[in-house]
């Protein structure tokens, strides 16, 4: 056996390995990481199949696209650190099948086709990369400029998409999971919070989430009402600017729950008629997560009740500058329900 | 036919499968795109292999790479324009809520 073939198995494995990985494992950190070995592993087969640029080039690539996998990952998921062993996955049997097929019959081309002949030597890398060069900008100059091109309409495209502000209107109130407590807390809160706008000309939609859920909380909240008293307390002695770092002031607090009273209770003094900074407006988002979190069963439409509320509020304020950084944690505060709730 | 080549080959073939059971099974768009990367990979590896063990004179497969590589880079890019949308939308990337993109 050569050391290329040797390599090569090594380093496949290794790949198909970690690309199975990531799709067993809970954690979603943990499932770009994984994808990220997967890559570089290939990279690694394109260095030991003497391919030097292009493996380079891929490791280089898909490190930083894997980064920023994981950082999206973290910011779109429901349970980004894998705590809840959510159940990630639908139509089990298919997919399963749709792969064996898949692998199968990629695997009976491999074995059936008539490979042909193997050359005798292959240019060096730096003859590879001159040839490369040539090629690009030579007689797949088209090609070449043509893939530039599209890249940079993906991003402007993609930029104008993230950028635009939702134009989804309003579902009725009697939709599917819209009704309960939840929603009709959020409109309770709409009425101070559309007065604190008045106020403050310069609160964005973080302030809505906050009364949002505080309103909603007094009538739903159940089973941490000591907590709730306690906390009280200790956050009234603090300065309302250290509201963003709550969670180490209140250090003996154990869970979620503590930390999302007391934030809520300095996003209560906010709504006194104070002027809020942004480390305010965090406050106030983490509060009306934690709240949502211990008020309801968790689940698919307890999120979809956050995003309608939010929405809504929203559309009633009188500023919409800012509407997304208000709904950015739900998976932390799924995530905290979940501890929560067992 | 070489052992080098069929051994590439045979593990792009598990990372395609191991892709569409990923894109196919998993409900998040995310991780969706993380199967459609896997795929992306092996069809990557493939190349190189072709290139490498079949055709190393012509950099025509070289240049295929670097397309498919673009693709991978464009595939994210409108990938996370399109989860950023829908969250903002919705406030969950999980397609299991998508039912209304159904055609």
């Amino acid at each position: 056996m050569s050391a290329q073939l040797f390599f090569l198995a090594a380093f496949g494995l290794a790949a198909v390995w970690f690309g199975i990985v990531v799709f067993r494992t809970h954690s979603m950190v943990r499932s770009a990481l994984a994808l990220l070995f997967s890559q570089t592993a290939i990279g690694a087969m394109f260095l030991v199949m003497q391919a030097e640029f292009l493996g380079i080039l891929q490791i280089m690539m898909m490190a930083t696209e894997m980064s920023i996998m994981a950082i999206f990952m973290v910011m779109f998921m429901m349970d980004p650190g894998g705590l809840g062993e959510m159940d990630m996955k639908h139509q089990r049997k298919l997919s399963l099948g749709a792969g064996a097929v898949a692998f199968a019959g990629a695997v009976a081309v491999a074995f059936l086709a008539e490979w042909g002949r193997l050359p005798a030597s292959i240019p060096g890398a730096a003859e590879q990369v001159r040839l490369l060069g040539l090629e690009l900008l030579g007689r797949s100059m088209l090609i070449f400029e043509s893939a530039g091109l599209t890249i940079l309409t993906a991003m402007i495209a993609a930029t104008a998409v993230a950028v635009q502000p939702p134009q989804v209107p309003d579902r009725p109130a009697g939709g599917p999971g819209a009704a309960g407590t939840h929603g009709h807390g959020g409109h309770g809160g709409h009425g101070a919070g559309g007065h604190d706008h008045s106020e403050h000309g310069d609160h964005a939609g973080q302030d809505h989430a906050g009364h949002d859920h505080s309103g909603h909380d007094h009538g739903g909240h159940d089973h941490a009402k000591h907590a709730h008293a306690k906390h009280d307390h200790e956050g009234r002695g603090q300065e309302k600017h250290q509201a963003h770092s709550g969670h180490e002031d209140h250090g003996g607090h154990e869970g979620h729950g503590e930390h999302g009273h007391a934030a809520h209770d300095q996003a209560g003094k906010d709504h006194g008629g104070q002027a809020a900074d942004s480390d305010d407006h965090a406050g106030h988002d983490h509060s009306g997560h934690d709240h949502g979190g211990h008020d309801h069963d968790h689940g698919k439409d307890h999120g979809k009740d956050h995003g309608k509320d939010h929405r809504k509020d929203h559309g009633h304020g009188a500023e919409r500058d800012r509407p997304a950084p208000a709904k950015a944690p739900p998976g932390q505060h799924r995530k905290g329900h979940e501890e929560n709730g067992t | 036919m070489s052992a080098e080549l069929l051994t590439v080959v045979m593990i792009g073939a598990a990372l395609f499968g191991t892709g569409i059971y990923g894109a196919l099974s998993q409900t998040n768009l995310v991780m969706i795109m993380m199967g459609i990367e896997l795929i992306l990979a092996a069809a990557l590896l493939n190349l190189v292999a072709f290139w490498r063990y079949l055709h190393p004179g012509a950099m025509e497969g070289q240049m295929f790479v670097l397309i498919v590589m673009t693709v991978m880079a464009v595939e994210m890019a409108v990938g996370f324009a399109v989860a950023i949308s829908r969250f903002r939308a919705r406030g969950s990337v999980e397609m299991e809520e998508a039912r209304e993109l159904k055609g």
